[in-house]
């Protein structure tokens, strides 16, 4: 496999797809045409390239003609290209010296009308990809080395079960959890819906099967305070906070407890109790380690005397920073209940007798401040009559968007509780819509029907609360009736929404993963890849990815595992090798300490000492080109996409009758995804886009467009993924956007017609979008005129060629 | 629950809580009682407690007003336990019991006030007369003396006023005061004004004056005195009951200072506070 430096002899295979493709495109004319390119040494037509018999067509002729380099003009790479990367890897040839023609997504399927058109685009998209295929060098995939041990982050039952599944695959876990215990939300649950199973007693035994597993070693009361690194080989940072108890020495008796003179709100009890300066916050609390709050300790030492010869206690405890090695990390950080303190309309914090869904629950609890009685705060009686408040926070534009997504099930789970406990209490149930589609879930809220429990539906407007009595008035629109109606509780639980746990924010940051535009991680594929974050090696479990209830955290948490597994389990990771590489000679940082290609990478992976040129972590890299697109010397290229390459593609797509086209840079995941799709679906537009394909629209360089504009080109697309943060390399999109707006600015002032150049944000998903982006472009060129384009182009072309001249970019 | 703290002022008090579902905290400062002296603002450990200078209408000084800051209260009560005008008390769940109190972790005061009714000559209430607080009451008749013991600052004027010697006070703060008259800027009595048991007087140039034999060294004049050359009062030891606690002997050292604290720890009845010291491995003292 040498192959770099010899003429190329490249192969082109021209896909039929059955009539996909050529019941649009001339096959023969395009034929005929390929083999007269340069460097063309055979053509192959097939009915199927893809299957068996058209990949040992492509063997073969690697073999027969000593080919170098192979082009297959078919389908979308993002289809096949692997398929055939894999096919030329088995024929002896280096995978990156393949490229693919899409002839079909972007050519045969969305333009069925015109087959001369589209004949004629094909051809040139062939033209493309040969330009490309010309300058192909043979790459390598990195291979890292696999430190099989693994982290999971939150210790709630997703975190628990990612744990123990790894755990008993055999592999070293570290569990870390801010928390003094493990055991997450679920811990402060009395029941589970839809079986009434007791929650602490089917979790708590998962809690302490996660602390005695000898694969497992919990980190609780914890912070991760910075992690570096890359899949197989992360380090992470922790600190572990003082408790100012000596973990090995405390049996946890809790005589300290008993004797501690000082109570505070208990956070884990909702701040319904109080728990003392030296406590557990509950009694199944894993590991069982007792914590002094010296926030709140008076320092009397009554724990330390009775804890006496046990010397468990020592108040010159230090916070202790640890560092460790792992291979993968799992993010299970879960949520925060919403506390809805900022939205007056709902009375709580004002109305002693409004609570949320989870401080109900502490109050149905046995285990709980009120030992299980549900009374309300004002009298200390049980209510006669309850009102659920559903969708508080939630399914609301104006806090947040998103259905939470439990909440009608658990209302309906403490519904039917009270009435177990206090069978003649009246439960409301005051909802938009009742949501229960999950195993068991319907049958449920027939029963809560059954047992009487009154469902009104519509939507509350307020609570107010009766002076005297400090009953609560709920004024709703009921919505089956179509009037406003008043209802009249002794206690109301509102049902709140889900939300981020706190600190989730710092923790993308810590981790350089997205979040979506709800504040959760957002993971790399919504449906193919659901539990993988975008970095290679984290991976999600539980509600930290989206709400969910318990069965769908455990999936995931298992999920996530085996998932982790797949990396844990070998002893090397192969990267691709797409990554950004420093022309140390040309960097700047040696002497003007230029930092850009730092502050644009969301990686961190650029890094240099003072005065030396920077150095590119290629396993850190994930090729989005944003830097080598934004370095001020061009001394960062990409492989795979580098400059020369995306340059003679450009001007192979303009080589003939410039005007009429629009060059377009598309990024792979999201525009040219979407493109793909206006093609699958079908939807139709004008012939005129050639497309080039980037990993990411941060890629872009100016000097892209400068040069299409300097070849002639009618329009110029910039199609990336949505703002703010769909961006598959977290904020590529943005250095696009700011790169191209300025570059649009000028050029419009040297009188280019600004519709010329077009930034667009089009998701996989909007292939309809696309699709009439192009028709318009169409119209705005055909109403421009090609006089004027051609006259705009003259006029742009001195100063282009200074520029362009002075980097030496011109041929 | 978001946490719910409140305050208000009414009948004369101050009063501050925090409620919680299942637990009522709350703290009163008596207005009449309080003297706007400093034990309770040095004691606190959460910095909780502030004195808040008085507007005088008339020209004579009036004591500072204490202020609690809801939020930063634990209502453990130290302060309630050093208040020598029992002005605070602090209510859990409705209960005036402190569980710091109860669990040995702060004492209460000694209040040693006695009279001894068979000496009482009828007629004569010298002692409810003299008595700056107005805590005794005596039936003339009968020559029966009445004493409130919780209100009791010790001043010892009523000893001192008896003439049948039939009452008896012990201090509980030892300590000095001393007034640097020259330091006093002119015309300034303020000390003088605030001072709740009348232990300070004027000489015949105008010049302030302590009297050392019924100062209670509470520090009320130290809050209003201008010039802090002008006044010292230091206290040396407390009187009350044994505890073994290290949250007590630092409000000790902060209200005596670390050699009272010793002198307190060095006593012969202080076994058990010296055990607590040992304990104590955040603390300066040593045995």
């Amino acid at each position: 496999m040498s192959q770099t430096n010899e003429q190329p002899r490249i192969g082109v295979f021209v896909c039929y797809c059955g009539l996909n493709i050529a019941g649009t495109v001339d096959i023969a004319q395009l034929m005929e045409f390929t083999k007269t390119q340069p460097d063309v040494v055979c053509v192959v037509e097939n009915r199927y390239t893809c299957a068996d018999p058209g990949q040992n067509e492509i063997k073969k002729a690697i073999a027969e003609h000593n080919l170098n380099r192979v082009v297959v003009a078919a389908c979308s790479p993002k289809m096949h290209e692997p398929t055939f990367r894999k096919c030329v890897e088995e024929a002896g040839l280096n995978p990156f010296l393949f490229e693919m023609a899409n002839i079909r997504e972007m050519c045969s399927w969305c333009h069925p009308g015109n087959k001369q058109e589209a004949t004629d685009k094909a051809k040139e998209i062939i033209q493309i990809s040969l330009a490309k295929a010309r300058l192909l060098a043979p790459l390598r995939r990195f291979k890292v080395p696999v430190t099989n041990r693994a982290m999971v982050i939150g210790g709630g039952i997703a975190g628990i079960n990612a744990a123990l599944d790894m755990a008993n695959m055999g592999y070293k876990v570290y569990l870390v959890e801010k928390d003094e215990s493990i055991g997450g939300h679920m811990a402060q649950l009395d029941k589970t819906f839809p079986t009434l199973d007791c929650s602490i007693c089917i979790e708590g035994p998962k809690m302490v099967e996660a602390a005695r597993n000898p694969n497992i070693e919990v980190i609780s009361f914890a912070d991760i305070l910075n992690v570096d690194g890359f899949i197989g080989n992360f380090k992470v940072r922790i600190r572990k906070n003082p408790r100012y108890v000596i973990a090995k020495n405390c049996t946890g008796c809790g005589e300290c407890a008993d004797v501690c003179p000082v109570e505070y709100p208990n956070q884990w009890e909702m701040n319904l109790g109080t728990r003392r300066a030296i406590s557990v916050p509950f009694a199944q609390a894993v590991p069982l380690i007792f914590s002094v709050d010296r926030e709140h300790c008076i320092d009397c030492y009554k724990c330390v005397e009775v804890c006496g010869g046990r010397s468990a206690i020592d108040f010159e405890q230090k916070p202790e920073i640890v560092e460790i090695e792992v291979g993968t990390i799992t993010v299970a950080t879960g949520f925060d209940e919403y506390k809805p303190l900022d939205d007056d309309r709902w009375g709580y914090g004002k109305y002693p007798n409004v609570v949320t869904g989870l401080e109900a629950e502490r109050l149905i609890n046995a285990a709980g401040p009120t030992g299980g009685e549900v009374v309300r705060a004002s009298d200390g009686k049980h209510p006669h009559s309850v009102a659920f408040i559903q969708c508080v926070g939630s399914r609301d534009v104006n806090k947040y968007e998103y259905c939470t997504g439990f909440c009608c099930m658990y209302a309906i789970k403490e519904a039917i509780l009270i009435k177990e406990h206090e069978p003649d209490t009246e439960i409301y149930i005051l909802y938009m819509d009742m949501r229960t589609n999950f195993k068991g879930f319907e049958e449920f809220y027939r029963r809560a029907r059954e047992l009487g429990v009154t469902f009104i539906r519509g939507k509350a407007q307020r609570v107010v609360e009766d002076k005297d009595t400090n009953n609560l008035i709920i004024q709703m629109q009921d919505t089956v009736l179509g009037e406003p109606i008043e209802v009249e509780a002794e206690m109301v639980i509102l049902s709140t929404a889900g939300v981020p746990s706190a600190g989730t924010d710092e923790l993308s940051r810590i981790l350089h993963v997205t979040r979506g535009t709800d504040g959760f991680f957002l993971e790399s594929h919504p449906k193919l890849k659901p539990i993988d974050a975008p970095v290679d090696g984290i991976f999600y479990a539980g509600a930290c990815q989206g709400l969910k209830d318990i069965p769908y955290s455990v999936s995931q948490g298992s999920g996530a595992a085996g998932r982790a597994a797949t990396i844990l389990s070998k002893d090397i990771v192969e990267i691709e090798p797409i990554v950004a590489k420093v022309d140390p000679v040309k960097c700047l940082h040696t002497k003007a300490n230029c930092t850009i290609c730092q502050k644009v990478c969301p990686y961190g992976a650029p890094s240099a000492p003072d005065k030396e040129p920077m150095v590119i972590n290629p396993a850190m890299c994930h090729g989005c080109g944003t830097c080598v697109a934004d370095c001020p010397v061009d001394a960062i290229d990409q492989m795979h996409f580098s400059d020369a390459q995306i340059f003679s593609q450009i001007r192979a797509a303009l080589a003939d009758k410039p005007e009429e086209k629009i060059m377009g840079f598309l990024c792979n995941w999201c525009c040219y995804s979407g493109a793909d799709l206006a093609g699958t679906s079908r939807f139709s537009y004008p012939t005129r886009i050639r497309v080039i394909r980037t990993m990411c629209a941060g890629r872009v360089d100016k000097d892209f467009v400068l040069e299409a504009l300097r070849l002639g080109a009618g329009a110029v697309f910039v199609g990336a993924c949505h703002l703010p943060t769909d961006c598959h390399y977290i904020e590529g999109n943005v250095w696009m956007k700011e790169r191209m707006e300025t570059l649009q600015k000028n050029l419009v002032t040297q009188g280019m017609s600004r519709e010329r150049l077009r930034i667009a944000y089009v998701s996989a998903a909007e292939g309809l979008i696309f699709a009439n982006i192009m028709k318009q472009m169409d119209q705005q060129l055909k109403d421009l005129g090609i006089d004027k384009i051609k006259a705009e182009n003259d006029a742009l072309r001195p100063n282009i060629e200074k520029i362009l001249g002075k980097k030496g970019l011109l041929p | 629950m978001a946490l719910n703290y409140y305050k208000k002022e009414q009948n004369g008090k101050l009063e501050v809580g925090q409620v919680l579902y299942t637990k009522k905290f709350v703290l009163t400062v008596d207005r009449e009682l309080c003297k706007g002296c400093q034990l309770c603002k040095l004691v606190c450990p959460r910095g909780a407690i502030s004195l808040v200078p008085a507007q005088s209408t008339d020209g004579r000084a009036l004591p500072p007003l204490v202020d609690v800051d809801e939020s930063k209260c634990d209502f453990h009560g130290i302060c309630a336990v050093v208040c020598p005008f029992s002005a605070i008390k602090i209510t859990v769940n409705g209960l005036d019991e402190l569980p710091a109190v109860q669990k040995d972790v702060f004492p209460t005061l000694t209040r040693d006030i006695a009279a001894d009714n068979a000496k009482c000559k009828p007629g004569c209430d010298k002692c409810a007369q003299s008595c700056p607080l107005n805590i005794i009451s005596v039936d003339t008749d009968a020559g029966e003396v009445d004493i409130n013991r919780e209100l009791c600052a010790g001043c010892q004027i009523c000893w001192m006023e008896c003439p049948e010697d039939a009452i008896e006070v012990t201090k509980f703060i030892e300590g000095t005061i001393k007034i640097n008259a020259e330091e006093c800027p002119a015309g300034c009595q303020n000390c003088l004004d605030v001072c709740p048991v009348n232990a300070l007087g004027l000489d015949s140039d105008g010049k302030v004056f302590a009297k050392d034999m019924n100062c209670i060294y509470c520090g009320a004049c130290l809050e209003v005195c201008p010039n802090e050359e002008a006044l010292k009062v230091t206290r040396t030891a407390i009187r009350h009951t044994t505890v073994n606690s290290g949250a007590w002997h630092r409000g000790v050292e902060k209200l005596t200072s670390t050699a009272g604290l010793k002198r307190e720890l060095a006593a012969e009845n202080a076994g058990k506070a010296r055990a607590a010291v040992k304990n104590l491995k955040t603390s300066e003292v040593k045995v």
